[in-house]
């Protein structure tokens, strides 16, 4: 038999850890376990070492993980417990008034829009990647990530129009 | 060059999805066209600013070992505080105590208080908080006995420390 070389679980631990936990945190309802989420994403993603080894990028397979362990955790019942969320950092005063204005447009985007452009300036995942995660063709990606930035500029500049 | 396709262009270079070579002959073709190096430019500063919006959240989270590491100490250093105030009082009450009816110890009980204090059982680590998890590698082989059995194992004793893949031996 030969040997593979095995992940390096350490180091993409480094890597993706703190992102995942963000992506997790970001995430109403999920915030409050979000350490144990990540946990979990890890433990499955060695649970298929192979595909993990053989994913477009592994960062991309382990949020591709972490998205279904999410829904996992949100179908999980657990309603009993109210989970605290974390109190919204507080906006800076001289925080540009443009960033709230983004921020609610993002909200306002329909979820796949948001989902994907999420991955893509948080994350910085890229189109394959995105394509990973969610499971579905790059040309979806694309036309997903152009109506949302459309969509936010219409919003920020509603009288400009294309 | 169409205008469909122009913004498409425009937005994947928004993105920063274009190819070096493809963004390079975009870039000529922007200034020859002041209007859609105009709009290429909206675009961008469209998506920069939806980047900074995401982005100052995310950055203030700290490394999830970092937190853990934190959140244990001060957890073990509460334990210890707690059990100094306990050792405190107990001393202070035994000193302060009357000690007219003492009666002496009965032989017996100091055999059992040895029996009783064995060797500890805590953690070498110093940790309360244990959560083992060990997961089966993919990789397979086949032991001695003709069984098959993951070639690694994931083991991670807990989230404060990083997890480690050990060959089976």
């Amino acid at each position: 038999m030969t040997a593979q070389p095995h992940i390096a679980i350490e180091q993409l631990y480094k890597d993706a850890g703190p992102a995942l936990l963000a992506y997790f945190r970001r995430q109403p309802g999920l915030a409050g376990c979000a350490e144990d989420l990540v946990q979990d994403t890890f433990v499955r993603a060695f649970r298929s070492q192979e595909r993990l080894r053989e994913s477009v990028s592994q960062r991309a397979y382990l949020f591709g993980i972490a998205r279904h362990v999410g829904f996992d955790a949100m179908r999980a019942a657990r309603p009993a417990v109210e989970i605290p969320e974390e109190e919204p950092a507080a906006a800076e005063p001289a925080e540009d008034g443009r960033l709230e204005a983004m921020r609610a447009a993002i909200t306002g985007l329909p979820e796949l829009q948001k989902e994907a452009l999420m991955l893509k300036l948080q994350q910085e995942l890229s189109y394959a990647e995105i394509a990973e995660v969610l499971a579905i063709p790059i040309g979806t990606v694309r036309s997903r990530l152009h109506a949302a930035v459309l969509q936010l500029r219409q919003s920020l500049n509603p009288e400009q129009t294309s | 060059m169409k205008t469909e396709s122009l913004e498409s262009l425009l937005l994947d270079r928004a993105l920063g999805e274009l190819a070096p070579e493809v963004e390079e002959l975009l870039d000529a073709h922007l200034e020859r066209d002041p209007a859609a190096a105009c709009r290429a430019q909206a675009l961008a500063d469209t998506v920069q600013c939806g980047r900074r919006a995401l982005a100052p959240r995310a950055e203030e989270l700290p490394h999830p070992i970092a937190a853990r590491h934190a959140r244990l100490e001060w957890s073990a250093a509460w334990s210890l505080l707690k059990l100094a105030a306990c050792l405190a009082i107990g001393l202070g009450l035994g000193w302060w105590l009357p000690r007219g009816n003492e009666q002496p110890a009965p032989e017996a009980s100091v055999a059992h208080m040895a029996h009783n204090a064995g060797p500890g059982t805590g953690n070498p680590e110093g940790f309360r908080w244990i959560g083992k998890r060990i997961s089966a590698g993919g990789e397979r082989q086949l032991t001695r006995e003709g069984r098959s059995q993951s070639r690694y194992r994931l083991i991670w004793e807990s989230p404060a420390k990083l997890p480690r893949l050990e060959e089976h031996s």
